[in-house]
């Protein structure tokens, strides 16, 4: 049991910001909640949508009372807070010291600005802020029968965050619940989609695998048409990993094995190609899988 | 996130390095390698130039059969800066065999931190790893059916039918050449076991929908940026001595230093990274006491 309830399963995946600095998407999944068929009849209940407001006042903050529009102009931006030891909870003051330090870090790390360089895009002919701010404001955690939440928010620039990991950590961090109403799969396939998105720019694997192909032809070096075969496989395996840019950082955590991902769970791969192929014979009309198979996947 | 993170730490902005190695040395020249080879050894020491012939040979980047072919340790010659005398370099001729990944693991955590902190030697090395992985992967790629099936296909792929598949897959549509689409799918699947590769990245969706289809949706989306600039414990990883029991900030390095020990060492980034999240996991998210 933890600050986020009973965790029956997590998957992080690791990423470098422009900077090289790296950060981590987790997703997690909570035990005893109710699947996509319960949750519907679930949200109906208030007592259900009760606990679910509690979870989200524990968890999800986006508003200090004592940290009004007058305080947020008043207090500098202080970079440095990370500097120092999270308040040592077997000492007497630590609600005290603990918030003080809670309005400080919301003040200095979850206070979102915008501007042209970060994430502000052009759309439709105005700029637009790519990560949605400013955010709604709501005037208490909610959530509604639909499955539809929100926390407290009175500044619309103020990014919802778990006060526990921020204030451990004095870290920026950013959480969010999916109450698992009817677009779960939607939110799953959005932030499968974003967890694992190519690193940088993605390339044009074709193009890059025509770069390596005069040399392949220019430097022949085996008779056998498998062995070449196998040549020009590595040497596209090698035109693609070189194009690929990594932050130092992202480099020494393999080489030293730490890898690029935290699981709670092993994973065994699943060869199911002899699967799809009998699947094909029986049901000819699926035949084109193969063809799909290609399409490029932004 | 990006935004919050431009604007932390106002007035210095550390660069980590990025580097982008070619691991097959057909696009970079040997004078250019010369130039590299000598801007490592000018590196650090104050000693000033060397007049340094470079020999016509090309050398394997295999350090393991160098002693037999009469070639130089690769690593060991490239970097005079931090193999001393070229002796000791990483798959050197020793009594007891250490991997190339054992001894980059060592070499990370040296204790004089040269090899981490050296700008190019962590991306060469990495370069290294994921060029043994390809050729490994590639070598069992080739023993599948499908590979030898294909064989004659792939074989008589032309520069042309490759720049039609380019011009498709910039504007995103399927790829029509079959003999194309075979070497693709060899080459996505060869790559899956590369480690960092963009196509070992993309294998995680299929973890992640396989978590969905053991443990239902998911509950929580959580995005952690830990402050590696200003962390004490990142600083203590770099190899500052503070006094974690009795932490006094104004004492220890200053906001501009912390920056620099930073973003001179990816090993201390990388390390506190690891360190932080693992922490975090253990006491925050399953053990809090009560």
């Amino acid at each position: 049991m933890g600050i986020l309830g009973r965790v029956s399963g997590y998957f992080g995946v690791v990423e470098a910001q422009g900077r090289g600095t790296l950060h981590l998407h987790m997703l997690m999944w909570l035990a005893g909640t109710p699947n996509a068929d319960e949750v519907e009849t679930a949200l109906r209940s208030v007592t259900f949508r009760d606990k679910i407001r509690r979870y989200i006042q524990l968890n999800i903050r986006a508003h200090l009372d004592d940290l009004t529009e007058h305080d947020i102009k008043k207090m500098p931006r202080d970079s440095q807070l990370a500097y120092q030891r999270p308040p040592d909870p077997r000492l007497h003051g630590w609600n005290e010291r603990q918030h003080e330090l809670e309005r400080q870090l919301v003040r200095s790390q979850q206070l979102h600005t915008c501007t042209p360089a970060t994430c502000l895009r052009i759309q439709k002919g105005r700029y637009t802020c790519k990560r949605g701010a400013p955010w709604a404001l709501n005037n208490d955690d909610y959530v509604d029968e639909r499955g539809n939440w929100g926390s407290r928010r009175t500044n619309g620039y103020i990014n919802g965050y778990c006060p526990l990991v921020l204030t451990n950590l004095r870290c920026n961090n950013d959480i969010k619940i999916n109450t698992n109403g009817a677009d779960t799969k939607d939110v799953a396939f959005y932030v499968t989609a974003y967890a694992t998105k190519k690193q940088k720019k993605s390339h044009n694997m074709s193009a890059l695998m025509a770069s390596a192909f005069p040399y392949h032809i220019a430097n022949p070096r085996y008779e056998d048409i498998r062995e070449r075969n196998r040549l020009l496989l590595y040497r596209c395996l090698n035109t693609i990993n070189r194009e690929a840019e990594l932050s130092g950082p992202q480099v020494v955590s393999y080489i030293m094995g730490y890898g690029d991902t935290y699981t709670s769970h092993h994973y065994a791969p699943l060869y199911t190609n002899v699967l799809f192929a009998s699947l094909k014979r029986m049901f000819p009309t699926l035949a084109d899988v193969d063809g799909a198979r290609f399409v490029v996947y932004q | 996130m990006e935004s919050d993170l431009v604007q932390e730490g106002s007035d210095v902005v550390p660069i980590h390095a990025l580097g982008v190695t070619d691991t097959d040395l057909s696009k970079v020249s040997s004078s250019e390698l010369m130039n590299h080879a000598l801007a490592n050894l000018c590196d650090i020491s104050q000693e000033g130039g060397y007049a340094v012939r470079h020999g016509m040979r090309l050398i394997n980047d295999f350090g393991e059969n160098a002693i037999q072919t009469g070639a130089l340790n690769p690593l060991a010659a490239a970097f005079p800066v931090l193999f001393p005398y070229g002796v000791g370099g990483i798959e050197s001729e020793r009594d007891t065999k250490v991997s190339l990944r054992d001894h980059a693991r060592w070499a990370m955590q040296y204790y004089d931190r040269r090899f981490a902190t050296h700008h190019s030697f962590p991306f060469i090395v990495f370069a290294l790893m994921q060029k043994r992985e390809a050729m490994r992967s590639a070598r069992l790629q080739m023993r599948r059916k499908d590979f030898e099936r294909e064989a004659l296909a792939i074989s008589s792929i032309t520069l042309k039918d490759l720049k039609q598949a380019e011009v498709e897959e910039g504007r995103k549509k399927a790829i029509s050449n079959p003999r194309v689409r075979a070497l693709r799918k060899h080459v996505v699947a060869a790559n899956g076991k590369v480690v960092g590769s963009d196509n070992a990245r993309t294998q995680y969706r299929g973890m992640i929908w396989g978590t969905c289809l053991f443990l239902g949706g998911p509950t929580i989306w959580i995005t952690i940026n830990p402050a590696d600039i200003h962390d004490p414990i990142a600083q203590v990883f770099a190899g500052e001595s503070i006094d974690m029991d009795k932490f006094n900030k104004l004492l220890g390095p200053d906001s501009h230093l912390r920056a620099q020990n930073i973003a001179s060492n990816p090993y201390a980034a990388a390390h506190f990274f690891d360190f932080i999240i693992h922490v975090m996991l253990e006491t925050l998210i399953f053990k809090v006491p009560a």
